[in-house]
């Protein structure tokens, strides 16, 4: 009884932040629109203050955004293999991981390299000319675009 | 009688340790030859790492905060003011390394030897986990300092925790105490660092040294081919009757094997505190999880894994991260249940011999490939000043007055957009008191009360806004050859184009760069022709840097 006195309290504290729920949405303005050249993604910064355990920090949103004729595209900035921070390739036309060599195409399309799945995008919307992101990560499943 | 004399009687007479003393001392090892010999220091070696890893780690403890606000500054002090920080943080940082060389050593001749055998089973799997517990503190210490390479080697490596199936998400989160590496990981990691971990390492080790002494040392292997024929308990029976034969023609731990071990520690440490002191570790950069231009790489006993995750691709991703090796784990922990005859010696065991051969050979060679994989981006680092004007930016509020990039206050000037209009000495002494020099209501009063050393630091920083920060050694070159036959900058070059010697008061480098790619889109009278696809994007941003850099007041002709 005493064990489990203990053995109880210990594990709902240990293990409490295996279970919190699903984020709530968090629009954060990224950038201006009509400043995003065509078919070269950028990647935008935008600050947010979050709390974090017991302190509340200045933590930054980051994301890659490809502006098509079409369409638009919000990358989450980490690679679907295992979470490293990939970068655009102007010369090849690609975006490359430098920790596993993974590629995705300019649609976020995985090109070679071992990653399992498109690259994450985030909810986003257009408001006066600005664009907003949710910087929470969407899957996409394997073989396709984002 | 002596006082030593006197102590020991005295103990002996309470608590009996002639026998402890008799059984830690006096026991035999059995005979071998002399390599044989200093093969069986490894684990006094061993020891001795876990005391010194102990001992340093609470060194570092008294000067470190296990926040992302303060770890980085708590470990930069460590090596760079605390007094001997930097031996004691290179002792810690190379007897980490040292501790996962010698435990594998140690794993290695056990298993070639197949000491794991009848009757050390329960030895060898208490050894299994002090080898795994030796490889989380390899991974939880390595977050601590909050650079660049912790941040993301725990990125990658809680990620492959991630890749179990099934519990691979609670498990990510149970180790980041949420969804992203932040304070609550470092915290977490901390506690499992300096706590659970060495906890559990204490009392794994006192078991592993009771069954070690209580049973013996193992004899080096002889070959038994005739072991093949007979029955298991009749080879168990005469394996026990040859090793008490050899234990007892053996030496006395004390004083000949006490000896071995403590030159074996006294070159162990040399070989650790000449590292320490010829090669400190690095501080790196301060993590930065909005950065792409880092390259992670894992510690070098990581590097195998690192590679091997190159060659699975997408679905079979779990295969390599977690599957395969977790296998590997059990075969390992099941290897003396399944492998029971008492052939030792690695030529009765041709099989088990070239596995683990292969195994070896395997690692060490995914290690030397990872290890020389090229690097895809370039390092450029960030000059350590600027890093420190940037935090001081955001200490003091600046952001009140002024803006980055649209981002921020309004009454003072854009430090990205707008150019700098005034000297650094101006600069220098608007950031100590920024009310003396600008008259404006409110600000006459105000005092950063900066250190010299840091008003210097923030004016880095604004040049590296500006991009007046770092240009290439190259820059004054290229300018020169493609410019300077119309531009002149510090007294040299043509007189068809306008003097550029004071460009940076008047005109941002993103200006300067687009007006170099295509002066008629800015300015349609231009008579300066294009110079996009004659020099590359780099080689225009190195120009524009260079000239955002000239700050000389030019008088207008």
């Amino acid at each position: 009884m005493v064990s489990a006195g203990i053995a109880a309290p210990i594990l709902t504290y240990l293990i409490r932040p295996l279970f919190g729920g699903p984020p709530r949405k968090a629009w954060v303005r990224i950038g201006k629109l009509e400043e995003l050249p065509l078919n070269v993604p950028q990647r935008l910064a935008a600050a947010r203050r979050v709390v974090e355990g017991w302190e509340t920090v200045d933590s930054q949103v980051t994301a890659w955004v490809a502006r098509l004729p079409d369409k638009i595209y919000v990358f989450d900035p980490h690679c679907t293999h295992l979470g490293c921070a990939y970068r655009w390739n102007q010369q090849s036309k690609e975006f490359v991981c430098p920790c596993h060599s993974g590629v995705f195409s300019l649609t976020g399309k995985v090109l070679s390299g071992p990653p399992p799945r498109p690259l994450d995008t985030y909810a986003y919307e257009v408001r006066d000319g600005f664009l907003y992101v949710d910087p929470v990560p969407i899957r996409h499943p394997a073989g396709g675009s984002s | 009688m002596s006082t030593r004399f006197q102590l020991s009687e005295w103990f002996d007479e309470r608590l009996e340790t002639r026998a402890i003393r008799r059984a830690l001392f006096g026991r035999k090892i059995p005979k071998s030859s002399p390599t044989v010999e200093w093969i069986y220091t490894l684990g006094s070696v061993l020891l001795f790492f876990f005391i010194l890893q102990a001992v340093t780690g609470m060194m570092l403890a008294m000067n470190y905060v296990a926040s992302p606000d303060h770890a980085y500054d708590a470990v930069t002090y460590i090596s760079t003011k605390a007094p001997l920080g930097w031996f004691i943080r290179g002792l810690h940082f190379w007897g980490a390394s040292a501790m996962v060389v010698v435990v594998g050593a140690h794993m290695l001749t056990t298993y070639l030897s197949g000491s794991y055998k009848y009757p050390r089973e329960a030895t060898w799997v208490t050894g299994v986990f002090l080898f795994l517990i030796v490889m989380l503190f390899g991974f939880t210490g390595y977050l601590l300092p909050w650079n660049q390479k912790a941040y993301w080697a725990t990125v990658v490596g809680t990620n492959i925790a991630g890749e179990t199936p099934f519990i691979g998400q609670y498990i990510l989160r149970f180790f980041r105490g949420g969804n992203e590496v932040g304070p609550q990981t470092l915290t977490r990691f901390y506690a499992m660092h300096v706590l659970i971990l060495p906890a559990m390492l204490l009392t794994l080790i006192a078991v592993h040294l009771f069954m070690v002494v209580r049973q013996g040392i193992s004899a080096p292997p002889v070959h038994h081919p005739e072991y093949d024929e007979l029955d298991l308990e009749t080879q168990h029976k005469l394996a026990d009757e040859e090793y008490h034969r050899r234990k007892e023609a053996g030496e006395s731990f004390y004083p000949y094997y006490l000896a071995k071990d403590v030159i074996a520690v006294v070159i162990a440490f040399s070989v650790v505190a000449f590292l320490a002191w010829k090669f400190s570790p690095e501080i790196g950069e301060i993590a930065d999880p909005a950065s792409t231009n880092f390259n992670p790489r894992p510690d070098w006993y990581f590097l195998f894994l690192f590679q091997a995750l190159k060659y699975f691709p997408g679905s079979l991703e779990s295969l390599a991260a977690v599957v395969l090796p977790s296998l590997a784990l059990l075969i390992l922990l099941a290897l003396p249940f399944f492998d029971r005859r008492m052939r030792q010696h690695p030529l009765d065991r041709p099989v088990a011999t070239a596995f683990g051969v292969s195994a070896l050979v395997g690692v060490l060679a995914l290690t030397v490939i990872g290890a020389k994989s090229p690097l895809l981006n370039p390092y450029v680092p960030e000059p350590p000043t600027v890093v420190m004007g940037a935090r001081l930016f955001h200490q003091l509020n600046c952001a009140y007055c002024h803006s980055i990039n649209g981002y921020g206050g309004t009454i003072g000037p854009d430090l990205v957009l707008d150019p700098l209009k005034h000297d650094k000495a101006w600069i220098l002494a608007h950031l100590q008191s920024p009310g003396k020099v600008v008259e404006r209501p409110g600000l006459r009063t105000a005092m950063t009360g900066l250190l010299p050393k840091e008003s210097e630091d923030l004016y880095d920083y604004i040049e590296e806004l500006q991009g007046g920060g770092p240009y290439s050694p190259a820059a004054p070159r290229l300018f020169y050859r493609n410019c300077g036959k119309c531009h002149t900058v510090a007294g040299h070059g043509g007189d068809k184009g306008p003097d550029l010697s004071g460009i940076g008061l008047t005109r941002s480098v993103s200006f300067i760069h687009r007006y170099i790619e295509d002066p008629k889109a800015i300015f349609s009278k231009s008579k300066m022709p294009a110079f996009k696809g004659k020099l590359s994007h780099m080689q225009v941003e190195d120009i524009a840097r260079f000239l955002a850099h000239q700050r000389t007041p030019v008088a207008s002709k």
